[in-house]
């Protein structure tokens, strides 16, 4: 079982003098149980992509496959609410998206879209809750009463609560203090953990290098790298053509290499690296010392 | 100089009218020409402290002077604003007009400045802020950095002494943020003006003379930027990001005392261990 | 989701219209008004639309970009006919059941039904031709004289333009609202008028709160920026009446002229 897009282009007001290509022939396969990081600038492309995942947007051409059913087809009509059930997007700045009277009626206003009986309802307001390690003690609080996090969470639960097998989300960390960031990743690490695949779009090479387990760079629609981010990094000199660069440390790394030292270039957590370059170093220590005698 | 004496704020929650410490006495001075970042997590009180400096707020207990005027003084009310332009977070809610060059204009207009004059003045701000080429679009198909640019200029038309930056760059992207700390690079650099850059973001920070590092409506921290990064345990404490070269000069020395635990670049790590 | 708003639209360009004061603009259009309502025969409501087809013509709008604006009161202006027409008393040419049409009623209908269009021809020329800010500059300068009978003029101008300023901001933002409760399993066409006066809760309520959200930070920012009201204001472009102006005047004084003359006429 997968989320497919198989050629996927997209034209923005297609036939007029601005005619445009927000998305040009994206093939890309989300595997159940990953994690997939999407990096890119503003404007190349990553909100178009996410929202043809649950059919908010249709491709101009090609076609886009969640658990082998095409949901733009014809096959698909009658059950695209419950298809696109499946996807759960989580926009940017997801607090304002808020409404109801209570967290826990907010939380319920997806499950009750779909029809579920109240028992149910509820049960998947808990779940939801828990997963995202929510106190019962908000359920019947005022959403705008909460702090700018808080809000951010309901609003994800908003979207788990619908038992989404993948989860897409755009920038969650956007607007938040370091603390708040951190947080969230964790969160975010955490439901993947739980069994959900997580696809993150973020302009942090440094995020998605230590939680995506594959990742994405887009440029003008395009998808220009793919692989493990190690394997991303390692091009570090067309990711800056791109304007993206590479984590601090991984950049630190490739100096010392230039400078004729022998270390590897596809680390970017402060132990690792620490303990590649204590390693180069007591190596070149040695060299030295077998220099002297 | 603006001098803050002692500056406590208490304000009352809307919703519960219950008695809130933003401020805790906190006293600083900062130098003309200076580029101050101040530091913290939301609700540590650095936007209220930003607030006091053009008098949008009143001190519950201290005073804050500028240029030797306290800003409790109302009849100076407009020339302390003047004086003290003020950049906010979020670039939509502080365009104004429907153009870009109406909105430059609008600080001179409400200064009530000669037509000619204000042509003047919004061509400038234009230029230093490179969006002179943008003066008769409309703000809102501009990108963020741009916008947040135009909200420079806006205030530099007022030919102000002091800019306060209220956390100009969170709700940017990567391209966005390189503008807005570029500008104001340039501005303090080429020309004098002083920065006080409210911020989470350490890469920001290192960019400055001095770092006020706040918590719980109290200064914690004081110094240069290697001073302060330097303490990388009191920052993990607080949960406030350490850049990573630091983090790793931190743990180098642990183990090779000679590699400084201060180091705060990447040219500056290179030539520690290749010496 | 939602297509691009025309209504109005201010069109660029350099034509003689384009040049002319806000608010002389303003002023002719509401002489053009009343003439409008002067002329009572189809002599007269001849020559006002041939002046409104002329005023098309001078301002360079293309034609096709004219009608686009017009297309939405379409409904509006077949309301009002099929009001007049049903509901005029008088001579009866056509019945069935309670519902007549009357001789009058059609005489009245083609009346209303053409000055309606002209009058809306006429006004969305005016700001197809004048950018919002020379608008609300011109009808700030218009009401000043009423400013001493407590007219608001400068405020008036003021929320004016940053409602201009806000509503492609709005329209955005509702746009995201509305995806991220499509998302989340809402629709937004499907149903009665209940239901889908319903389904609007979930995008009006997010909407709102961050529009007050957005004045509130407006208001800090405007206050930070020295605002405190309408005194002692200065303008960067100050309005300033030109020959053009003093032309349009004169002849919009001879349109109402003609149009007092076309009564006599029958």
């Amino acid at each position: 079982m997968s989320l497919e897009l198989k050629h996927v282009s997209h034209i923005y007001q297609e036939g007029s003098a601005k005619e445009s290509y927000a998305l040009r022939d994206i093939c890309l396969n989300v595997n159940e149980g990953e994690f997939l990081g999407i990096a890119g600038h503003t404007g190349s492309g990553k909100s178009t992509l996410i929202q043809h995942f649950n059919g908010l947007l249709k491709p101009t051409s090609g076609e886009v496959i969640v658990d082998g059913v095409n949901i733009n087809g014809k096959e698909a009509k009658k059950e695209l609410k419950v298809l696109r059930m499946q996807v759960g997007i989580v926009f940017q700045y997801p607090e304002y998206q808020l409404f109801e009277e209570t967290v826990e009626r907010d939380i319920a206003f997806g499950p009750r879209n779909l029809n579920l009986s109240d028992i149910e309802i509820q049960h998947r307001v808990t779940e939801a809750m828990d997963m995202l390690k929510l106190s019962k003690k908000m359920r019947k609080k005022s959403p705008f009463e909460l702090s700018g996090g808080q809000k951010r969470k309901i609003a994800i639960a908003g979207v788990l609560a619908m038992k989404p097998k993948y989860l897409i989300l755009d920038e969650p960390t956007a607007g938040l203090d370091p603390k708040g960031r951190e947080e969230f990743l964790e969160l975010i690490a955490d439901l993947h953990q739980q069994g959900l695949t997580v696809v993150m779009v973020s302009h942090s090479m440094d995020d998605i290098a230590r939680y995506a387990q594959r990742m994405i760079v887009l440029e003008h629609g395009e998808i220009r790298l793919e692989g493990t981010p190690q394997a991303v990094f390692a091009q570090s000199e067309l990711l800056d053509q791109i304007g993206l660069g590479v984590p601090t440390l991984t950049r630190l790394l490739i100096e010392l290499q230039k400078q004729g030292w022998d270390v590897r270039t596809d680390l970017f957590h402060p132990t690792d690296v620490s303990q590649e370059i204590l390693r180069a170093l007591s190596k070149r220590e040695q060299r030295k010392g077998a220099d002297l005698c | 100089m603006i001098r803050i004496n002692h500056l406590t704020h208490i304000y009352q929650k809307e919703s519960t009218s219950q008695e809130v410490k933003a401020l805790d006495d906190v006293s600083l001075t900062i130098q003309d020409g200076e580029h101050i970042a101040v530091l913290g997590h939301n609700g540590c009180g650095k936007s209220t402290l930003a607030k006091h400096l053009n008098a949008l707020l009143l001190p519950t207990e201290g005073t804050v002077e500028v240029d030797a005027v306290d800003t409790a003084n109302e009849a100076d009310l407009w020339t302390i604003r003047q004086t003290v332009g003020m950049v906010f977070q979020n670039p939509d809610n502080q365009l104004i007009a429907t153009t870009v060059e109406e909105d430059v204009a609008f600080g001179p207009e409400n200064m009530g400045m000669d037509p000619v004059l204000i042509r003047q003045r919004v061509d400038e701000a234009l230029e230093l802020v490179g969006m002179a080429a943008f003066k008769n679009k409309e703000p809102h198909l501009l990108s963020g950095g741009q916008k947040q640019r135009v909200a420079i200029a806006g205030i530099i038309a007022m030919r102000p002494k002091y800019i306060v930056f209220d956390e100009p760059t969170a709700m940017l992207d990567p391209q966005g943020r390189r503008e807005v700390m570029e500008t104001m690079q340039r501005l303090n650099r080429e020309e004098g003006l002083t920065i006080v850059n409210i911020t989470h973001f350490m890469e920001e920070a290192v960019l400055a003379d001095r770092v006020v590092v706040m918590e719980h409506g109290r200064i914690v921290a004081l110094g240069t930027p290697r001073e302060v990064f330097s303490q990388v345990d009191l920052l993990k404490r607080m949960q406030l990001d350490v850049p990573p070269i630091t983090e790793l000069a931190a743990l180098l020395h642990k183990e090779k005392n000679y590699i400084a635990a201060d180091i705060m670049t990447i040219e500056e790590m290179v030539n520690a261990l290749c010496r | 989701m939602l297509g691009d708003i025309t209504i109005g639209q201010y069109y660029p360009g350099d034509s003689v219209l384009h040049k002319l004061d806000p608010r002389t603009k303003i002023l002719a259009i509401l002489v053009y008004m009343v003439s409008l309502f002067i002329v009572n025969n189809f002599y007269g409501l001849l020559g006002m639309m041939a002046i409104s087809i002329l005023v098309v013509a001078v301002s360079k709008v293309p034609v096709k970009y004219f009608f686009r604006g017009l297309k939405m009161i379409i409904f509006i202006v077949l309301l009002t006919v099929a009001l007049q027409m049903f509901m005029t008393p008088g001579d009866v040419v056509w019945q069935w059941s309670f519902l007549k049409i009357t001789k009058e009623g059609i005489k009245q209908a083609v009346f209303m039904g053409t000055r309606l269009v002209l009058l809306i021809s006429i006004t969305s020329i005016l700001t197809l031709t004048t950018t919002p800010i020379a608008l609300t500059d011109g009808i700030e300068r218009l009401l000043k004289p009423f400013q001493r009978f407590g007219v608001p003029a400068h405020e008036l101008a003021m929320m004016m333009s940053i409602a201009l300023r806000f509503i492609p901001t709005l329209v955005e933002e509702t746009d995201k609202i509305m995806k991220a409760q499509a998302a989340r399993g809402a629709s937004f066409d499907t149903g009665n008028l209940i239901e889908k006066v319903k389904a609007l809760v979930p995008l009006l309520v997010p909407l709102f709160l961050s529009a007050f959200q957005r004045a509130d930070e407006l208001a800090i920012a405007m206050e930070a920026r020295c605002y405190h009201g309408g005194t002692n204001r200065t303008r960067l472009k100050a309005l300033q009446y030109t020959g053009k102006d003093l032309a349009a005047g004169i002849l919009c004084i001879c349109m109402v002229a003609a149009a007092i003359i076309s009564r006599t006429v029958s």
